[in-house]
């Protein structure tokens, strides 16, 4: 699932890092996806395993063109959903290191069947 | 946020809302009351995971403690979390991080987690049962 996360979001040829993960002395790109899976937790249950996972992510965005900020998040939101990702709302507003940079950030989750 | 909006959304509501109702319950002061304890576990969790980060005490002091229970027709939510205007800027590179700082997951997780939905729909369930019961016996 996060393999389809980071896939689908490269399509939009930027980078997709980690959040929390660039040095403090490494540049920001000028504009690039964070994600972050929050947990990986159970669904549904039948005779008490799980029959399903959810994954459950953060999926950021961060640039120096802050229009690109609101207009990328939204154009990921709908690509995402077309690949079955569940979004609701139109994101929220996230801190950057850089004054250079502003950010939005989405919750995005997903089921997985279980085996 | 870092202000977060949450209802009553245990499942069965509808039928225990019904229920509540047949009997002449009181839905909206039950209602308010477990949307007020809802806020009260959310907020003594956010309290816990938020006291290691304290600096200058700022972010900890703009956590809302006061349960405001707003009305919109017939749906009834409370707003839990970090009051921005009253020093909570930083919640939001707690609860989200940043490209170089990882966020707190516990933090997060106090508002948002599986878990914590589940505690809240289990609260939530028992204060309508609760109720159900003394109006029955």
């Amino acid at each position: 699932m996060k393999d389809l996360l980071i896939n689908t979001l490269l399509t939009f040829n930027y980078p997709v890092i980690l959040q929390g993960s660039l040095n403090k002395d490494e540049a920001y790109p000028d504009s690039f996806f964070t994600i972050w899976n929050n947990d990986t937790y159970d669904g549904n249950h039948y005779n008490n395993n799980p029959i399903n996972y959810i994954w459950d992510f953060d999926v950021n965005f961060y640039s120096i063109d802050s229009n690109l900020v609101n207009t990328k998040l939204v154009e990921a939101i709908q690509k995402l959903k077309k690949v079955g990702f569940i979004i609701s709302g139109k994101g929220h507003d996230v801190a950057s290191d850089e004054p250079t940079h502003t950010g939005r950030g989405i919750n995005v989750l997903i089921k997985e069947k279980g085996e | 946020m870092a202000r977060k909006k949450t209802g009553i959304e245990f499942e069965g509501f509808e039928e225990v809302l019904a229920r509540l109702s047949k009997l002449n319950g009181n839905v909206k002061k039950t209602t308010e009351k477990a949307l007020k304890e809802t806020h009260k576990y959310i907020t003594e969790n956010a309290k816990k995971t938020i006291a290691p980060h304290k600096l200058t005490g700022a972010t900890e002091e703009s956590l809302v403690e006061k349960p405001t229970i707003e009305w919109n027709g017939t749906i009834a939510t409370v707003k839990t979390g970090f009051n921005i205007k009253d020093g909570g800027l930083a919640s939001i590179f707690l609860m989200y991080g940043t490209p170089r700082i990882k966020k707190d997951q516990k933090l997060y997780d106090a508002f948002y987690s599986a878990r914590t939905q589940k505690e809240i729909d289990k609260i939530q369930e028992d204060i309508f049962y609760e109720e159900i019961r003394r109006i029955d016996s």
